[in-house]
Parts: structure tokens; C-alpha cells; sequence
């Protein structure tokens, strides 16, 4: 074993050893005593002046020892394996930055709590070794390589902050381990965190030094908003919902706002009991805006302390029917009649011609594939099978739906799509580009009913079966007609100018190629955005976002809607033992032990053993 | 002024030190000038001492017809002599006097010999003092002061005492005794940081030739256990300027100390011997108790 020093600068302070003797010698040279007569002092013997140049006594001995016991703790002394090079050591911080990790108690929050665990670290590791510090946030990434420059290290993590969203520590542990074997030498990975160690995966467990950080259970969070309202309502008929819930250990009160667009429109008091979920509606909104969700009381966590929702405004849908059949109209004025906002238009197929005059938001071709397709949206039914669109068998058979696509938008409001058989060819060709909504099985195999998708910048749905064969608006095919209805919601979506999404994902925007964006987000910064036919934008923090072009403007409301998260006290109450080792790390086990500590106390207790020699001497 | 001198002008001190009285071997009398002269006599007198004969010349006032008729022989009536006997105060203003500072030896040793200038005047004794040493290392002397309206002048002379030189104890007494016609009471104020037979060689001398005297040594606590650091100490001798290089440990003390009092006691011894009134007195502690306490059994005030 061999000893090294951090902080060799320390040793500067070892002139103050030359201070010491100088003081003792002038102190010497100034030792000169009058006296009344020399003929008192006969009986002593007189001291030899060479050897009384510097002969110290014990109390300097011990000062000059206990001094330079000072120095060396000043300069941190460490036992350093000899096989290993200090150089060679390497730390990984891995650095919770979920929306958890803001929480904020004992006057600073977690994250900055953690941050001052490493900045801490940092003086006993470098410069000797290399620091690499990864963000474990939604998306876990490097945010400083392998470096010895605390300076950079310190720089980087100023400009971390937590995001509004979950982590995902398993990804980041993994970047980290293959960020370690990527290099040589000994490494340790360090995970700073407020997550229970029962959220790791089994093998971090032993593999990983956890540092637990945060112990408060304080919140209330908004955990749900949500505004039911139809494609074809307006915000008369829709219905605001949002769900509050409290995840400390003690009974919480509160208030609960809501505003559109800054407007209050509603204002409750409540006491909820550990635990508790409670659901908030409002209804009969009086116009369309922005919703506003805020709670009204002091927690940990700010973050889930509001929601936003979208109200939106009465739209039309223009459907032009291109039929010759006489029911198939009947049943869509019947619709028209039910939906105000539906307006729909027939055409025969002989009178149809793609132009302006048959402009409409959706096209439905029923029985018929025109030779040249507008460029609209389009619906076909019951398409010819030499169609292009809709190339299929020309036998139908009667088959039961048996699958569908239950996160499409089209299928949105069906849980269960309602058993039903359709008469349809066996054989529908799926292209590329489009998603099977409706399927069932054949003697062949799987057989699409219907299908959806988006090409050419635009939508187009087919369905195998005859809508007119149905009756869509009798109690049997109620399922059918909601399906319709989405359908044509998600061919010819209501002019949104707001989106609704979750903070700490992307959200993706059609959009003409080239077109620029200036994207303004909740915290005020402005950056840009070029189209590539879709926009995408990154949302790390709840809140407004911004996209506006020269052609439109479009908000998306990011919403930081996650329980897990914000259940801030989970840690505490998780069963699962703390991992074995706090120290122990992927590679050799620590090479360095600092034993200052053990110099400062021996100072102390010679300081006490001084004072008492220097008192008998007197 | 002497620094004590301030304490002398409080009236309360200054009746108590009119009440004091120096006693110098049961020969002073109570009476103005009542101070015999030892083995001396005179023409005219109170006192008669002894008859001699005729002589021609001798003062006729003074024939004792009474024993010319008893005994048909001319006599002449001789008197006890009654000298005027001044007290002399004499200061040591070496430079051993100085040290230790913080005794105060010699600041002491100007009030005390201011206090014993004004008990000797208050009674009617003449006073003189000497100084031996001081910046010019020489002796100097006041006149006699016969009254106590002169005590101011005797202060003045003392506040202007400097320390200085070395201690000629000799070459005082060989100072006093050639300004001194006839014996008196010779007070000695001094440190006596002396070889002891030089102590006893003066001392002797001045006893053969007839003085009363009184030794008074300042001793303070600083003297008597220096406040020396431990280690190694150059020490220097204030009147030669020697020095020498000596260790101070607790035992180098002790040592000092046992030196002290082998000085201290061979300084009695030769004081006994030769009838001198060796008394010790504390400098640090105040003047009153000095003069109230510590002389007054040391023998030289009653």
C-alpha cells in the first residue's frame, strides 16, 4: 500500500513549519533576561553556545508535530492499492432527473440535494481519475463523457434540471454500463435517486451503488383531466373532468380551480384522507378554450399542480355521398338530422367529377371507384374489387368481426367492438400505407374488413362491406354507426388548433414540407423547427407550447399526468431491502481510503496533550 | 517627588509615621539634642560627667569650689558631651536596584527613605542623605536638614535619583565616613548584591568607628522566585553587563532560591556581628506596613 495525496496543493502550507521555527528562534534570540547581578546565578553551569543554536524542547517538538500531522490532512492522504493507477479510476453519476426529483424539502429539492452529493464527490476523485455524469430521465443520455475537469462536470450539471416526466433508470443503467465497457480500468457507477430500489431490475441491484435521496410523501396531484366532447359537440355538451389525489400519509385540504382561458369558471374546497382520489366535473362549458386545472395549496411537488385541457369549438363536417343508393341516403340525412354538424351532400356516381363543385372535407364512394380521385379525403365502401384502392375478392361471404384495432382513433370510443357479421369479400388487399381496423377470419386465413391510413398527404379508410346493407341507425349496429362517426372524426379531424399530450414525449405534427415553425415553450424560450412532412417536438416540461407558422398556429397543452411520479413518498414504504453495499461498484472494490479524518483527530488530542505539557513547563 | 511620596502627603499616614520614633540603642533621649555623644564630654553642659585638674586655660566659670574645699586641689567640672547626632539615610542608586522591575526596589527604597527622613526631622533628629551610584556612579549628598520644613527638599533630592553603576558599598562608607565629623546613625538602603566579606569588611569598619547602623534590604517576590520561561535563557547582569547562558528548569530554580538564602543568611550573620540592625522588607507591599510593621520589629522604629 502507497500513499497519495488529492490535494497535493495542501502542502504550501508546510512553510508555516519554517514560520514555526523562525518564531522559536527569535523567541530564543529574544530570551535574554536582566537581572539584578549575575552573583545569585553562580551555582548554575553555563549552557554551551555552539549546541544552543536550535535545540528545541519538547514543546516545540510536539507543536512541529501536531503541525505537520495539520499539513498532511490538509492534503488529504489516501492508501492507494499498488497495482492500480489513480489515473485509471473511473466514476459514472447516474442522476435521476424525473419529475419526482423536484420535490422539494428540507429547503432545497431533491435534485439539488443530489447535485451536491457529486459536486462533494468530485474533489475526492479528480483529478486523479475521470468523472462521466448520465441524465436518467424519459430518455436517458450523456451529459458529460468520461472527463478529469470538474470544471466541465460542474458546467453540465447547471444546466440539468428535472424534467416532467418518469425516468427510465433501467435504460440509463444500461447506457452507463456500456459507457464503462467502452473503456479500461476500474469503474464505479453511482445512482442518485429518489426511486425505491424494487423499481430496478434485478441485476442493478447488486452491480450499482444506490444513493437514496428524499424522504417526504407531501403531495396532492392532479392525476387526470379530460373533457368528453363528441367530434360533432359543441363545448355546450362536452364535460370536464379532473381527478385529484392525495399521496401523503395525512389528511390534506385544498381547492381546486378552473379557468378557461383565465377565466374562472368554477372553484371547490376539499379535504382528502391518505390516499384518496377524488373526481371534480364540471359541465355545460360555455365556450371553447384552453382549460385550466390549479390547485390551490402548499406540497413538495409543484409540478402536478395543474393540467390543461382542450374545449373545443363547434367544427362542421362536410361529407359529400356519392351513392345511387336511395337508403344509403336516407340513413345519412337521418345522421345529418341527429348531428347539426354534420352536413352532408349526394351526388350520383354518374353526376360526381372531382372539382370544386364536389369540394367537401370527406368524399364517400359508395359502390364506386372513380377512374380519377380527388384529392380530398376519402371513404370507399363496398369499392369495386378492380378498384386500385380497394382491390379485392370478388365473393363475399358472411364473416364475423373477430378483431380490431383498439388504439386507433377510428376505434376510440369502442371498447368492445359489438359482435356482428358483415358480408364482405374474403380477400381485401391492405396497401402499405394503411392499418386494418376491422378483421375477421377466413377459410384462408386472416381477412380485413377495413382498413385506414394516410398517403399521398391525405386520409383514406376503406371498408370491405356495404354500408347501405346495414342498418346503421337500428339498436344491432350501433357499434357500426359510432365506428362510422370516428371514422369520419379521424378522416377529417376537427380543425384542432390545440393538441393535448404528455409532457416529456414528442409530439408529431403533419406539416408541408419546408414549412418553419417558431416553437415558444412553457418556460418563454423560442427555437425553430423546418418540416420535413411532419414536425416533431420535444416537451420535457409541462405546460403551453407554441407552434406557429406563417400558415397556422397550433398549441399543445403537455400535461404532467403520471400517479407513479408523483407518489414522491413511495420509496419510503417499499418493502425491498436497500441493495448489500453502498460502495460497492462494477469493478474492484475502492482503491482509496482517506484517512484525514484519523490526522485531524490525532491533532485534537495532541492539541489537549499540548496544553497540558505546556502548563507544566510553566 | 519619590512615587510613595504621594502616599506620604495623606495626612492619616503622616500623623501615624509622627508617632513613630527611631530607636537607636536606647541613646536617644526624649529631649531636644538629648543625644550623648559616646565617651566624649564637654566644658558646659547639663549633665555632670567627671571632675579633671586644673589645667591652665581651662574656663574658670567651671571650677568646683566645693571640691577645692574638700579637697584643697583647683578641679574643673566637666559635662557629658551631648552631641548633636544626625541620622544619615544613605540610598543605594545602583543599577541592581532596578531589577526585578516589577519589585519596584528602588522606587520603594525612595519613599522609604523619604518616610524615614520625616519620622528622624518630626523628631527633632538632624538628617542627611546620601546617595551612592546613579548615572554619574558617584556619591552625592544633601546638607543636613535640622527641621522638618526642610523635608520637601530632602523629597526633592530624592525624586531626582536616578539608577545607575555598580555597588560600591566600600567606597560609600569610605564616602560617609569622610563627610561625617562625629559617629551617627547610618540607615543603609540597598539590595547588598555584594560578596558577603565585602559586606562584612565595610560593615566592621564603620561599627569600629563608632556608627549606629541599620541595614535595610528590599526583597520583593519576583527576587525571591524569578518568572524565568523554561529553556535556554541568556541572562545578563545589570550593573557589569555580563552574560551568561544558563537553562532554567524548576530545578535551576531551586537553586537560585537556595543561593538566595545562603546570601541572605551570611548578609545576618556579618550584620550580627558587628551590631548592624539587618532587616529584610517586602517592597510590593505598602509603605505603611513597612514602616508600621516590618521596622518597627526589625528594631530600627519604635
Amino acid at each position: 500500500m502507497t500513499v497519495e495525496f488529492s490535494r497535493p496543493e495542501a502542502w504550501g502550507f508546510a512553510a508555516l513549519l519554517a514560520v514555526v521555527i523562525a518564531l522559536y528562534l527569535w523567541e530564543r534570540r529574544h530570551a535574554r533576561v536582566e537581572v539584578a547581578s549575575l552573583l545569585l546565578w553562580e551555582p548554575l553551569p553555563d549552557e554551551p553556545i555552539r549546541r544552543s543554536r536550535f535545540r528545541p524542547d519538547r514543546l516545540f517538538v510536539l507543536q512541529f508535530a501536531l503541525l505537520t500531522l495539520l499539513v498532511l490532512g490538509f492534503a488529504q492522504p489516501r492508501w492507494r492499492n499498488p497495482g492500480s493507477d489513480p489515473a485509471a479510476r473511473r466514476q459514472i453519476f447516474v442522476l435521476d432527473t424525473s419529475a419526482s426529483m423536484a420535490a422539494r424539502e428540507g429547503g432545497q429539492t431533491r435534485f439539488e440535494a443530489a447535485a451536491d452529493i457529486i459536486r462533494r464527490q468530485l474533489a475526492e476523485i479528480l483529478p486523479h481519475g475521470r468523472v462521466a455524469l448520465v441524465a436518467a430521465g424519459r430518455r436517458p443520455r450523456l451529459i458529460a463523457p468520461f472527463t478529469t475537469e470538474a470544471s466541465e462536470i460542474l458546467r453540465r450539471l447547471d444546466e440539468t434540471s428535472p424534467e416532467h416526466a418518469a425516468a427510465n433508470l433501467n435504460w440509463a443503467l444500461t447506457l452507463a454500463r456500456s459507457l464503462a465497457d467502452a473503456g479500461e480500468g476500474p469503474v464505479e457507477i453511482e445512482l442518485i435517486t429518489d426511486a425505491a430500489p424494487s423499481e430496478l431490475a434485478p441485476e442493478w441491484l447488486h452491480g450499482v451503488a444506490l444513493l437514496p435521496v428524499g424522504r417526504t410523501d407531501d403531495n396532492l396531484g392532479i392525476v387526470g383531466i379530460e373533457v368528453e366532447q363528441g367530434r360533432f359537440d359543441g363545448p355546450q355538451a362536452a364535460r370536464a373532468r379532473v381527478l385529484v389525489q392525495n399521496f401523503s400519509g395525512r389528511e390534506r385540504h385544498g381547492t381546486l380551480r378552473l379557468d378557461l382561458d383565465q377565466v374562472v369558471l368554477d372553484r371547490w374546497g376539499f379535504s382528502l384522507t391518505p390516499g384518496e382520489r377524488r373526481t371534480f366535473t364540471l359541465g355545460a362549458i360555455p365556450a371553447s378554450g384552453v382549460l385550466h386545472a390549479q390547485l390551490g395549496l402548499e406540497d413538495a411537488l409543484e409540478v402536478d399542480n395543474e393540467a390543461f385541457a382542450w374545449v373545443r369549438p363547434e367544427q362542421r363536417l362536410r361529407l359529400l355521398v356519392v351513392t345511387e343508393s336511395r337508403k344509403l341516403q336516407e340513413t345519412m340525412e337521418s345522421m345529418q338530422r341527429a348531428l347539426p354538424e354534420l352536413e352532408c351532400r349526394f351526388v350520383a356516381p354518374s353526376a360526381y367529377a372531382p372539382g370544386p363543385d364536389h369540394a367537401a372535407d370527406v368524399t364517400l364512394f359508395h359502390r364506386y371507384v372513380p377512374r380519377e380521385l380527388p384529392k380530398g379525403t376519402l371513404l370507399l365502401t363496398a369499392a369495386p374489387s378492380s378498384s386500385p384502392l380497394c382491390a379485392s375478392d370478388e365473393k363475399l361471404r358472411r364473416l364475423p368481426i373477430m378483431d380490431w384495432a383498439s388504439g386507433h382513433p377510428a376505434l376510440r370510443d369502442l371498447r368492445v367492438f359489438p359482435p356482428m357479421s358483415v358480408s364482405a369479400p374474403e380477400r381485401l388487399e391492405v396497401p402499405p400505407w394503411a392499418e386494418t381496423l376491422l378483421r375477421s377470419r377466413g377459410e384462408t386465413g386472416d381477412v380485413a374488413l377495413a382498413f385506414a391510413g394516410v398517403t399521398s398527404g391525405r386520409r383514406i379508410a376503406c371498408l370491405s362491406f356495404d354500408l347501405a346493407d346495414r342498418n346503421l341507425l337500428g339498436p344491432d349496429d350501433a357499434g357500426l354507426l359510432v365506428f362510422l362517426l370516428d371514422l369520419l372524426d379521424w378522416l377529417a379531424p376537427a380543425d384542432n388548433p390545440v393538441v393535448v399530450e404528455r409532457s416529456g414525449s414528442a409530439g408529431t405534427m403533419l406539416a408541408t414540407p419546408g414549412e418553419t415553425f417558431t416553437v415558444t415553450d412553457p418556460a418563454g424560450h423560442v427555437s425553430s423547427l423546418v418540416s420535413s412532412g411532419t414536425v416533431n417536438v420535444e416537451m420535457p416540461i409541462a405546460g403551453i407550447y407554441s407552434l406557429e407558422s406563417p400558415r397556422r398556429r397550433v398549441r399543445i397543452l403537455a400535461n404532467f399526468l403520471d400517479p407513479q411520479e408523483s407518489d414522491i413518498g413511495r420509496p419510503a414504504r417499499a418493502p425491498v431491502a436497500a441493495p448489500a453495499s453502498r460502495r460497492s461498484g462494477h469493478g474492484s472494490p475502492p482503491q482509496h481510503d482517506s484517512f484525514d479524518r484519523w490526522l485531524y483527530a490525532i491533532v485534537a488530542a495532541g492539541l489537549i496533550v499540548e496544553w497540558v505539557v505546556a502548563r507544566r513547563t510553566q | 517627588m519619590p512615587e510613595r511620596s504621594e502616599a506620604l502627603l495623606e495626612s492619616g499616614l503622616l500623623q501615624k509615621l509622627g508617632r513613630l520614633r527611631f530607636n537607636l540603642a536606647g541613646r536617644a533621649g526624649l529631649r531636644a539634642g538629648d543625644t550623648p555623644a559616646r565617651r566624649e564630654t564637654q566644658p558646659s553642659g547639663f549633665e555632670l560627667a567627671r571632675h579633671t585638674t586644673y589645667a591652665p586655660g581651662d574656663d574658670l566659670r567651671h571650677l568646683d569650689w566645693s571640691a577645692y574645699a574638700r579637697l584643697d586641689q583647683l578641679m574643673i567640672k566637666t559635662f557629658r558631651a551631648e552631641r548633636e547626632s544626625p541620622i544619615t539615610i544613605l540610598i543605594d542608586c545602583s543599577e541592581s536596584m532596578r531589577f526585578p522591575e516589577e519589585d519596584g526596589k528602588f522606587p520603594f527604597a525612595r519613599a522609604l527613605a523619604a518616610s524615614l527622613a520625616y519620622i528622624a526631622l518630626q523628631q527633632c533628629h538632624s538628617v542627611r542623605l546620601v546617595a551612592c551610584g546613579g548615572a554619574s556612579d558617584d556619591c552625592h549628598a544633601t546638607p543636613v536638614f535640622h527641621h522638618v520644613g526642610r523635608w520637601g527638599q530632602a523629597c526633592g533630592f530624592l525624586s531626582e535619583l536616578r539608577t545607575g553603576g555598580s555597588t560600591r558599598l566600600a567606597r560609600a562608607a569610605e564616602y560617609f565616613r569622610r563627610s561625617t565629623r562625629h559617629p551617627c546613625t547610618l540607615v543603609v538602603l540597598s539590595d547588598f548584591l555584594l560578596h558577603v566579606p565585602e559586606f562584612h569588611d565595610t560593615m566592621a569598619g564603620l561599627a569600629a568607628c563608632g556608627y549606629s547602623l541599620a541595614a535595610i534590604r528590599p526583597l520583593g517576590p519576583h527576587e525571591r522566585l524569578p518568572q524565568l520561561r523554561p529553556g535556554q535563557v541568556r541572562l545578563r547582569d545589570s550593573e557589569t553587563g555580563r552574560e551568561r547562558l544558563v537553562r532554567i528548569t524548576a530545578a535551576a530554580l531551586r537553586q537560585y532560591g537556595a543561593a538566595l538564602d545562603r546570601h541572605m543568611q551570611s548578609l545576618r550573620h556579618s550584620a550580627d556581628a558587628n551590631g548592624v540592625r539587618f532587616i529584610t522588607v517586602d517592597p510590593t507591599a505598602s509603605l505603611e506596613f513597612c514602616l508600621l510593621s516590618e521596622l518597627r520589629r526589625g528594631g530600627l522604629l519604635q
